[in-house]
């Protein structure tokens, strides 16, 4: 079934899709579809927080493969019926995540012949800028309080941040889609400002548009079954949005559309964005004949600007080890075990001078008994017959972890205990080594929102020709 | 009684930011849904009690006809971030939720009020 959409200026038309989930295998029939129902942007969001602060702090981002394979048939797409494109990209979205992505644009610009005039808008803010911003009477206050975060930013947080990148909105894509360019690539963005930017410099009112960037940021996440592998089709006009499936894997309901309204929101009526909020509370939604779903009533509600700024600071090194007990008497005395664990280290001469918590922290997690809940585990007293046991060691140098972790891996084999029988070692040890490096840890020091008097001025964009190995950037 | 798990068809957890973890609760049929929502089984009280907060950490429980859904979200008592964190996306501590047991649909309309039910982030 192709469901027939009303044809531009009636009506905004995107395609969207996510670009760090790996493609679906029918992307082509998809594609083809979306040809006949007619495209008026391209648009896809590559950038989030969801995996932890590691990325953003350590500079790197899983692999761009997915990225490239992604991207080249929507590439491909938007050039073919020449129709902007919007992606953000890197994951973390800091300068370097969005350079090596950059890499395999000009990698996909040359195997397909397919030059790109692109408007690259970098999402990494200069520290030293927003440090003397901050300085200078610059005001950034937390976005959610939380003791982890200072209320008010400070030089010392953004200086003890290793990277600092800041969800742009949607305003700087604006006028980046406004010069010329086949189509715009970001570091990290707000989600929803990739949708809203063309529809919004079509002239579309920003409520109906917000809500339509919410149901499209997840593509096939808002369908049912939900599948973020599949693109998601989506028109806006001035009173409301319709969004379609494109495969016949998954269907638009009402309650899809409206349960994906709310996802990963903290509160389901109203949404913070910068500028305003989106206000769903008089929202409905409506199957239409055509295999759509299509809602009106979001509001959108102007507020002071802000933009919001996330960055991560290192925590130490950390190095991990993994045993597995099932020995019923190491079982039932581990708890004390570990807590004397602790103690001998503290009483050592090697490490008895420095501070747990400020120096190093262990954490002992008992996989089998609260592994995943801790203290606020329902059956914690029940007595479990096999135990994984993870020993999470961060300390302030690599060399101070390895020391700790290997001090903890020889008390766990051969310290005695009570009633001992084992006396070869009182556990299993899943690794040989023993000790896993990780790497760096980093915990987020800045999840604030940044007062700006223009959404613009911290985003200039700088337009790029792919290939640059070909013809260089202007 | 029924615990929520089997009447709910999607029961989700994930981070709302890595401060705050948010549930979203489906149903498929409507009946369970109103069942759920008059109960007043899902409280804020209770909620911060299983996740052992104190009541402030429950920002809201959200109850929305449209979807035949409602939303809770929390306070983490341990960042996302944080080295001791134990689950990174949040995406595992449906648990207790799940557990929760509501009562047998009142028989009458006016029972079924007896318990008013918050509603928009008032809990």
């Amino acid at each position: 079934m192709n469901p027939p959409s009303p044809a531009p200026p009636d009506a905004y038309r995107i395609l969207s899709f996510v670009n760090h989930v790996p493609t679906h295998p029918n992307l082509g029939e998809f594609l083809e579809r979306a040809r006949r129902m007619g495209v008026d942007a391209v648009c896809s969001q590559g950038t989030g927080m969801d995996f932890g602060p590691y990325m953003l702090g350590s500079g790197t981002q899983f692999t761009t493969d997915n990225f490239k394979d992604n991207v080249r048939p929507y590439l491909r797409f938007a050039r073919d019926l020449d129709i902007p494109f919007v992606f953000s990209a890197g994951i973390a979205g800091g300068r370097i995540q969005l350079d090596d992505c950059l890499e395999r644009i000009d990698e996909i610009a040359a195997e397909e012949r397919l030059p790109l005039r692109i408007a690259v808008i970098d999402g990494e803010l200069d520290r030293a800028a927003l440090a003397d911003r901050l300085r200078g009477g610059g005001r950034a206050r937390r976005a959610v309080d939380s003791p982890d975060l200072s209320e008010w930013l400070t030089p010392e947080d953004v200086s003890a941040s290793e990277h600092i990148v800041a969800q742009l909105g949607p305003e700087p894509i604006m006028a980046a889609l406004d010069a010329g360019v086949d189509g715009v690539i970001t570091g990290r963005a707000l989600d929803v400002g990739v949708y809203m930017a063309p529809a919004l410099a079509a002239g579309f009112p920003k409520g109906p548009v917000t809500h339509l960037a919410k149901v499209l940021e997840c593509a096939g996440l808002a369908l049912s079954p939900g599948d973020p592998s599949e693109p998601i089709y989506g028109t806006v006009d001035h009173r409301g949005l319709t969004v379609y499936p494109l495969s016949d894997n998954q269907r638009a309901t009402t309650r899809s559309i409206a349960g994906h309204s709310m996802y990963e929101r903290d509160n389901p009526f109203r949404e913070r964005n910068p500028g305003g909020y989106l206000d769903l509370t008089e929202a409905w939604y409506e199957q239409t004949p055509d295999g759509g779903v299509r809602s009106e009533g979001a509001i959108w509600v102007d507020e002071p600007y802000t933009v919001k700024l996330e960055g991560a600071r290192r925590n130490g090194y950390r190095t991990v080890s993994f045993f597995g007990v099932r020995e019923p008497r190491f079982i039932d005395q581990l708890d004390g075990f570990l807590d004397n664990i602790r103690k001998t280290l503290r009483a050592s001469p090697r490490f008895g001078h420095l501070d747990e918590g400020k120096h190093y922290t262990i954490t002992f997690d008992q996989y089998g008994r609260n592994g995943v809940l801790g203290p606020n585990e329902p059956l914690r007293d029940r007595i479990p017959h096999e135990i994984g046991l993870l020993v999470d060691v961060i300390a302030e140098t690599r060399e101070l972890s390895e020391s700790l972790s290997y001090y903890v891996c020889m008390e766990l084999w051969i310290k005695p205990y009570p009633g001992r029988q084992t006396t070869a070692g009182n556990l299993a040890t899943r690794f040989a080594p023993p000790t896993i490096n990780v790497g760096d840890a980093y915990s987020f020091n800045v999840w604030h929102l940044l007062e700006i008097e223009d959404p613009v001025e911290l985003f200039p964009y700088e337009a790029v020709e792919f290939p640059r190995r070909a013809g260089g950037s202007s | 009684m029924t615990a929520l798990r089997d009447l709910a068809g999607t029961l989700r957890s994930k981070n709302s930011d890595p401060f705050h973890t948010t549930f979203d609760v489906f149903f498929d049929d409507e009946a369970d849904y109103l069942r759920v929502k008059r109960s007043g089984a899902v409280n804020a009280p209770d909620i911060a009690r299983l996740y052992g907060l104190p009541e402030e950490g429950v920002l809201g429980v959200y109850f929305l006809d449209a979807a035949l859904a409602f939303k809770v979200t929390l306070a983490k008592d341990i960042a996302s971030s944080d080295p001791a964190c134990k689950d990174v996306f949040g995406a595992h501590q449906h648990l207790q939720l799940s557990n929760i047991e509501i009562p047998e649909a009142p028989q009458s309309p006016e029972a079924s009020q007896a318990r008013p039910v918050a509603q928009g982030g008032e809990t």
